[in-house]
């Protein structure tokens, strides 16, 4: 992403904590982190425990998680922060940004992800991205979040007496036009540049898209409990 | 229940009914209604005659006046039976009874007359006073009515008074008069209708039940056709009804002589087809009986019917009566079996039948005068017993089948429902099994993606570093080399995996940083395609490993500045078109190292039946390479 589509009246460091149990990494990450004058790390925590120590002590702008943690899942971490620090932005540190681990992530409210193998500026500009409101996505996730939204909008289809008990819930994780067409576009392996370009905005507005539409996953992925309970209390009638 | 209480319950039911039926049969034989006797207040207020004057006449013609004038009557005591007083004779007979009226008794006008066989008309003091149906040719059937004759007391005087009673009837047909009755019609009324409810009322409805019972026994013998041969008693039984109509029917079908041919047939037909059943419901051989059976019920009918018309009659008793023993014989024997077998069913059906025979014998004993003519006939009533309890047991028995089937239905179903859940597992295990093998197919797939992948990096930079230590930037190259390998590896397990364009956007996405770190501008440019169908992720993954391939070509070796990727659906040849395209150097024949080239890109392609075609690019510099992807995968 480009620096120039940053916020620039955003002249404050971002508050960072880190929860990460693998030491290379931690390190790793602290030692980028120090030596940003942009970001500023608040604490390090290596299990859950520790990490709702800290947080009860901090609100940070942004949270690197690490999923497999000794004592539970950093889910539990993001699922507790969605609902308690909504202000806090979760970015989930991954080897390889798979489906599996990426998309739980998001739907427990998740903002986005950091690859471990990111260049030291890369891992900055992406942890800047997110505290200013952008999310970077892969075209497989994107594609996935696709297959959700049609699947969600075929049930609807199916059944609009249902849709009509969760309207409410509807509307807060309803998907735009734009918004779809930024993620087509994400699907068919198109650049956050080159979607700006084609739609005539900005890069920092499609990486705005792109968030909208993780919460609106997160929105949804509560929601869909409901949904489907009700789904099947429908079928047995 | 226990064996032995079964066993005295059965001993207990078997004597009941074995008293029951001596009780029927004596009542029956001792105390049935006799209503030429009268009652008490008949015989107080009315006038039995049993003794009267008699002309035999075979002139049909002749007045009441006529007959009152002629001499040569004789006396007889009533009940007078012409076989037994005048045999061999056929016409009218005129019974003369002259009487005076007792001053204590009330003044008669009514005369009841249980018996007069076959028809008989009546005249007081030279007036008719009464008499159904005709008295010439064919005679009004009224053997087995009584009559009731109602008449003005002014007819009658003191002393005086002459009753002639006219008596049509045949010879060797138990022709005659029975005793007669002159009272108040209010006392004498009451004797008649009990009368023809006993003689005629009931043997009609003796004989309907009779020939329901039949029929319906005949339908269920089909049901058990196998089975103790319901099928003869079926046809026993309407012989029987048949037989019984003429107890109350004034007419017949046939001339009487005919008929009485018929009805002394069906006798022989009865006893025959009721024996055949006996022998059958005990299970016994007896081949000779049943045959010496047919034979007597068919020689009773051709005798009866050659010998001609009346002479036969007279020895009705004597073709009947050696049939009555074997009867009662096989009904001994039906109990015995019973008792042998604990069989309540027989039990019933032997004493019902052994109460028929007994009334039957009774009845016979009517015909033999042992008992007086005007005695109620009672064996068409014991019939009904006989078959009403057969019906019973059919019922019992079609019960009992239907319960049987229900039970064998029962157990088809729980088989069935067995057989089902049986099945359900198999079907599940092989699932499993299915599963099983997908899973390790899958595995098979990733280790051999590993090996080929991030294995053979490893090793060849292990070589490679063996002939000279490497530097930091090959250690990175082949570092990096083995993680891009690992996630590709990892995105073909995505379940979004089978969208080429997402693929594809992953590959770039992955592969984005390395370009332009390099300094190479990638243009991309994508166009909808159809989903591609039949190809495995492992056919994608094997694609994408030759994209990756062509990338690392042109960053490598060609020393490209621009790469163009192009995707686009060409639908005539209902292919998908990838192009890829360099402003390098061109591709070098054949790469040394890891085997990569042309030619193993060629040999990849050609396992995943998709075409590949390579060229120059624009401006004549540069490589391009065409792939064309059928949609439907080929086999």
């Amino acid at each position: 992403m480009n620096p120039r589509d940053l916020d620039p009246f955003e002249s404050k460091p971002v508050g960072v904590i880190l929860v990460e149990d693998e030491p290379t990494t931690q390190d790793h990450l602290i030692r980028v982190i120090e030596s940003s004058p942009r970001l500023k790390l608040l604490g390090v925590a290596s299990t859950v425990q520790d990490a709702y120590a800290l947080l009860f002590m901090t609100t940070p702008k942004v949270a690197l998680i690490d999923l497999g943690l000794p004592d539970s899942s950093g889910i539990e971490v993001i699922e507790w922060l969605s609902k308690n620090k909504p202000e806090t932005e979760c970015l989930v540190i991954t080897a390889f940004g798979d489906e599996d681990h990426v998309v739980r992530s998001l739907e427990a409210g998740a903002s986005g992800y950091l690859l471990k193998d990111y260049f030291n500026n890369e891992l900055i500009e992406h942890i800047l991205e997110v505290a200013n409101g952008g999310s970077p996505i892969s075209p497989l996730i994107a594609r996935q979040l696709l297959f959700k939204i049609q699947h969600e909008k075929l049930m609807e289809n199916l059944h609009l007496q249902v849709k009509a008990d969760l309207d409410e819930t509807r509307k807060a994780s309803n998907i735009t036009d734009r918004e779809l067409t930024v993620i087509q576009q994400v699907a068919r392996g198109f650049t956050a540049q080159e979607i700006a370009g084609q739609m005539g905005i900005s890069t920092h507005t499609v990486a705005t898209h792109v968030k909208r539409i993780y919460k609106k996953l997160h929105v949804h992925s509560r929601s869909e409990a409901v949904y489907e309970a009700t789904m099947l209390g429908l079928l047995d009638l | 229940m226990k064996p032995a209480r079964t066993d005295a319950l059965f001993v207990w039911r078997f004597s009941l009914l074995f008293m029951l039926s001596l009780l029927t049969a004596l009542l029956g034989t001792v105390n049935a209604p006799l209503h030429a006797l009268g009652n008490e207040s008949v015989r107080q207020h009315g006038y039995l005659f049993d003794h009267a004057r008699v002309l035999f006449s075979s002139n049909p013609n002749l007045a009441p006046e006529e007959v009152l004038q002629r001499s040569g009557k004789k006396t007889v005591v009533l009940p007078d039976l012409w076989d037994v007083s005048q045999q061999d004779f056929e016409g009218q007979g005129w019974y003369q009874i002259k009487f005076g009226l007792d001053p204590d008794k009330p003044k008669p006008d009514a005369l009841f007359m249980p018996k007069a066989i076959m028809n008989a008309h009546a005249y007081l003091n030279g007036h008719w006073i009464g008499g159904h149906g005709s008295l010439h040719g064919d005679v009004a059937r009224h053997w087995n009515h009584p009559y009731l004759f109602q008449f003005s007391p002014d007819l009658l005087n003191q002393n005086n008074n002459v009753l002639l009673i006219q008596v049509a009837g045949y010879k060797n047909y138990r022709s005659g008069l029975g005793r007669v009755w002159l009272g108040p019609s209010e006392l004498l009324d009451p004797l008649y209708t009990s009368s023809y409810r006993w003689q005629v009322t009931g043997s009609m409805l003796a004989t309907l039940v009779a020939f329901g019972s039949g029929i319906l026994l005949l339908v269920f013998s089909r049901v058990f056709r196998e089975q103790e041969g319901f099928f003869f008693l079926s046809l026993a039984v309407i012989v029987f009804a048949l037989r019984n109509t003429g107890y109350f029917l004034n007419w017949t079908p046939l001339p009487h002589a005919q008929w009485g041919q018929l009805v002394h047939s069906l006798h022989a037909w009865f006893a025959c087809l009721y024996s055949l059943f006996l022998i059958q419901y005990m299970g016994l051989k007896w081949v000779w009986i049943r045959k010496a059976l047919w034979v007597y019920a068919i020689g009773v009918t051709v005798l009866s019917f050659a010998a001609g018309s009346q002479e036969i009659l007279q020895f009705t008793v004597w073709l009947l009566l050696p049939i009555v023993p074997v009867v009662f014989i096989l009904n001994v024997m039906l109990l015995a079996h019973s008792w042998q077998h604990r069989n309540l069913e027989g039990a019933i059906l032997g004493f019902s039948s052994m109460l028929f025979v007994l009334l039957s014998i009774r009845d016979l004993a009517i015909m033999l005068n042992v008992l007086p003519v005007e005695s109620v006939l009672l064996s068409q009533y014991t019939g009904i017993l006989l078959f009403v309890s057969t019906c019973w047991i059919i019922f019992r028995r079609y019960k009992a089948l239907f319960e049987d089937l229900e039970t064998s239905n029962e157990s088809l179903n729980s088989e069935l429902a067995q057989r089902e859940q049986q099945l359900f597992r198999q079907f599940n295990l092989l699932r499993k099994i299915e599963q099983q093998r997908t899973q390790d197919d899958e595995r098979r797939r990733i280790m051999q993606d590993i090996h080929d992948g991030v294995g053979s990096s490893l090793v060849s930079a292990l070589n490679l570093s063996e002939t000279r230590p490497l530097d930091q930037e090959e250690m990175r190259n082949v570092l990096q080399e083995c993680l891009d390998d690992l996630r590709m590896a990892i995105d073909s397990l995505d379940p979004q995996s089978d969208d080429l364009l997402a693929l594809l956007g992953n590959f770039r996405w992955r592969y984005e940083r390395r370009l332009k770190a390099s300094g190479v501008t990638l243009l991309w440019s994508v166009a909808d395609i159809p989903k591609l169908e039949g190809y495995s992720s492992r056919d994608l993954f094997d694609l994408l490993r030759i994209v990756q391939e062509i990338f690392a070509n042109s960053l490598k070796h060609a020393k490209a500045s621009k790469i163009e990727l192009s995707v686009r659906w060409d639908q005539a040849n209902d292919k998908v078109l990838l192009n890829i395209s360099d402003d390098g150097i061109g591709m070098p024949a054949n790469t040394l190292g890891r085997g990569r080239g042309l030619a193993h890109m060629k040999i990849r392609a050609k396992a995943i039946r998709v075409e590949l075609y390579t060229g120059g690019g624009r401006d004549e510099r540069g490589v391009a390479v065409f792939i064309a992807i059928p949609r439907m995968r080929r086999r």
